[in-house]
């Protein structure tokens, strides 16, 4: 009887402290200026936790609440699918390390692809997204909203974009 | 009162109208009823595939989904007949129902397209419900067509081991320029809800299906920066031959499953089990999962796909940035290959970069290039770093900065595997094996074996990393007289691989890769000091494996902990020492492998064990090879030959 309470108790703990290393995880992800304004998917690290094993098993994506089909409205999603006007942001907040590798050769796929959303010409703004490379990838710290912010001021000043 | 006596008539007429539409619609349930069981509708494969009613392995048949709400009747797990029922008879009576999102037809819009379909000649007048959500979802995938996706593993990455499958709704070309945007496409993903971190529990609920999976539509992107960056692992494309009807249809059935749990089975009804489920589901012509064995795995979902079914149209490679950055600095001559070691070594030795005045004199084209493979190299070698805005991350940003200024267009990569490096042209996973052993104690001893999967590096060297091992539940059994005392013939358990890996990548000066072993299991222990047992083992290993083009050499420390509880006394002990191995491919068919290894021991009299292995393997073809073995133990030779079946 003894032993099963040392059991019970021990497994409390671990369990406890596992949820305390989840909520972690969550802080530090949301504590990297994901703010309200972004749609907070965080990082898509190689394991979540820097557990290899568990996240290279799993297939999993950090945040589990996110994509799933008819689970109602996100932040970003309405049953896994974007919202009007949050595909740019969810772009670019998952894509910014590409996107800096594009911008920075002047193209790449990634940058073709926020073109495409964005309704602009992928060469145009290919070339002007290099030239501007440090005022959109530098000065912003890569916060997804200031580089948001930073590109649609760089493409609307040299009319790549629209139909 | 006129005014009074014309409304008194109106809302008469009204009444009138409304019962008269509502006889007219329990006339039509009526006969769609009828018509469902004159058909015997029920019995229809694609009913049958639409509720995931399917014969499991332990002789039940009943539907895999576990939630409540998937089923209208309340024996409808079990009862395809009463769940038709039900569900017909709850779509004519969705207007009671007052959030359009909860209506029957809302939500099992893959069910009623299945229903119109089949009474299309009977002018039924179909109670049709507006579904926004539904609506909203289907447009915003915008599907066309369908790739079934595999992405491979990278062994330093370990549990990659298995691959994992899902499938990517191709959107239609762009309205814009008429490009198609493989980025911006969905995903469509089934996966454990694990709640664990423990691999030991993780890999024990995978197994006796105790975790939920869930099916999840993810945004391609998110899905290309997961595995091709953050865990350098390749992505395989395949198109497949899907009309746009069964697209649509494909849509509609995972919006069904959406708020479903099914229980995930980590080598049976699995990620790509579910996969094929679904595109069976979504298209009656397709058959694929009747041709796989009882449990399915990934790697092996790619090769019947290609090899046993049409339905492959086309595919595509997409390289992880592990092999984007070897491309690239294969593309460097001697002289811009050293500038880019100066490069990655100063990333580690200093918070800042100083090019080289050979640098600086170099053409913009060759700065480019060195600049582009750099790029690829922080990357790969510092992946989570650069997620993470590490420091790395912060020196990367000036390398990029450096580069916008260089207005060279990067080189185009375009990497084209070879045949041996394609998936689905791999062996099967599954090994049966007989043979036969002679030792120098002058036994003869009949062989056993059967492997699970998947893949050793003597095996037909196709389809997989040729760096790497895996084993997954192999087991050897030899049949012979013991060694001791009567000459009864028994049966023995040679060996017992629960788990067993190697990942031999190669080390450079740029990538230090290590190389590393692992192994659970039971072994049977040859030695000096007590006669052959079974006894439990883990063995684990780790070192440097250098590569000289079909050669490479490992050279690592391997330590063992042994334990038996039929021992006296040392039922736990453990042993030490390195480990040499040397592997030849002579060609894809005919490989080589040579080891040598010492040990010193924690226990017994005799402390120091030799060993000693040549083997080679000959394949005659994907499913049949001839594997012989020499192996010196000192005090013990032995020589055996094997014929291995791939099933």
């Amino acid at each position: 009887m003894k032993f099963a309470k040392y059991v019970v108790i021990a497994m409390l703990v671990s369990g406890a402290a596992h949820a305390a290393g989840k909520k972690g995880l969550l802080s530090e992800l949301s504590g990297q200026g994901y703010g309200s304004a972004g749609c907070g998917f965080g990082s898509i690290v190689m394991g979540q936790d820097g557990n290899q094993v568990l996240a290279a098993t799993t297939n999993g994506t950090s945040g589990s609440q996110t994509f799933g089909i008819s689970t109602g409205t996100l932040n970003c999603q309405q049953d896994a699918v974007f919202k009007s006007g949050k595909e740019v942001p969810a772009f670019i907040e998952v894509n910014k390390v590409a996107l800096a590798n594009d911008a920075a050769r002047g193209q790449g796929e990634t940058l073709a692809g926020l073109a495409n959303l964005m309704n602009c010409d992928a060469k145009v703004m290919g070339s002007s997204l290099k030239k501007n490379y440090n005022k959109i990838f530098v000065e912003t710290n890569m916060q997804p909203a200031a580089i948001e912010a930073n590109i649609h001021q760089v493409v609307a000043s040299n009319g790549a974009c629209g139909a | 009162m006129k005014l009074f006596g014309f409304s008194v008539f109106l809302s008469a007429v009204f009444v009138f109208q409304t019962s008269a539409q509502a006889l007219a619609a329990e006339a039509d349930l009526n006969r769609v009823l009828k018509f469902a069981e004159d058909q015997q509708l029920h019995k229809d494969r694609q009913w049958r595939k639409l509720l995931h009613f399917e014969t499991d392995f332990f002789r039940t048949t009943e539907s895999q989904v576990d939630s409540a709400k998937f089923f209208f009747a309340p024996n409808g797990k079990q009862n395809p007949q009463a769940e038709l029922q039900a569900t017909i008879k709850a779509f004519f009576h969705d207007d009671e129902i007052q959030d359009s999102y909860e209506k029957a037809q809302c939500r099992f819009p893959a069910r009623y397209r299945w229903l119109k379909k089949h009474l299309v000649s009977q002018n039924i007048k179909w109670p049709e419900a507006q579904c926004e959500r539904y609506l909203a979802f289907a447009k915003g995938l915008k599907g066309q067509s369908v790739s079934l996706v595999f992405s491979s593993y990278y062994l330093n990455n370990p549990s990659s081991a298995f691959g994992h499958t899902f499938l990517r709704v191709n959107k239609a070309p762009s309205e814009r320029d008429g490009k198609r945007y493989e980025l911006l496409d969905y995903g469509l993903n089934y996966a454990a809800e694990a709640d664990t971190n423990n691999a030991f529990l993780y890999g024990f609920k995978g197994l006796f299906g105790m975790f939920q999976g869930k099916f999840k539509a993810i945004p391609y992107y998110f899905k290309v920066r997961e595995y091709n960056n953050a865990e350098s692992r390749d992505l395989w494309e395949y198109q497949l031959r899907l009309k746009p009807e069964a697209v649509d249809m494909l849509v509609a059935h995972v919006w069904e499953l959406g708020p479903g749990q099914i229980d995930y089975w980590y080598v049976t009804e699995n990620c790509s089990y579910h996969m094929l489920s679904i595109l069976e589901a979504a298209d009656p012509s397709v058959d694929i999962l009747s041709k796989l064995d009882q449990y399915v795995i990934p790697a092996d979902t790619v090769r019947v796909l290609w090899n046993k079914t049409d339905l492959v149209e086309s595919y595509v490679y997409r390289p992880s940035i592990r092999q984007v950055f070897f491309q690239r600095e294969a593309l460097l001559s001697p002289e811009e290959s050293k500038e880019l070691k100066i490069l990655a070594k100063q990333i580690k030795i200093q918070d800042g970069f100083t090019y080289s005045e050979n640098f600086n004199k170099m053409s913009a084209a060759s700065q480019a290039k060195i600049l582009d493979a750099f790029i690829d190299f922080i990357d790969y070698r510092y992946s989570k770093e650069v997620q993470e805005a590490g420091r790395e991350f912060q020196l990367k940003m000036q390398v990029l900065e450096k580069r916008s200024g260089i207005s060279e267009e990067p080189v185009k990569i375009s990497i084209d595997p070879a045949p041996e490096e394609r998936p689905h042209l791999a062996h099967p996973s599954g090994r049966w094996g007989v043979g036969y052993r002679h030792t120098t104690s002058d036994k003869d001893l009949a062989l056993l074996s059967h492997r699970f999967a998947l893949h050793d590096r003597l095996d037909p060297a196709i389809g997989y990393p040729r760096y790497s091992l895996i084993s997954f539940f192999d087991l050897d059994f030899s049949y012979g007289s013991p060694f001791s005392g009567n000459n009864e013939k028994e049966l023995q358990l040679e060996n017992f691989a629960a788990f067993e890996l190697i990942s031999a990548s190669a080390w450079s000066t740029l990538i230090p890769d290590h190389s590393w072993r692992f192994k659970l299991g039971v072994e049977r222990t040859y030695n000096e000091n007590f006669s052959p047992t079974q006894e439990a083992i883990l063995r684990m290993g780790g070192g440097w494996t250098f590569l000289f083009g079909k050669l490479d050499v490992s050279a690592q420390v391997l330590g063992e902990a042994h334990y038996d509880g039929a021992h006296s006394e040392n039922k736990m002990w453990v042993g030490a020492g390195p480990f040499l191995e040397a592997h030849y491919q002579w060609t894809p068919y005919l490989l080589s492998q040579a080891s040598v290894q010492y040990r010193r021991d924690s226990a017994w009299d005799i402390k120091d064990y030799f060993k000693s292995t040549v083997e080679t393997q000959y394949s005659f073809t994907k499913t049949w090879g001839l594997r012989g073995v020499y192996r010196n133990q000192r005090f013990l030779e032995e020589y055996s030959i094997q014929l291995f079946n791939y099933y």
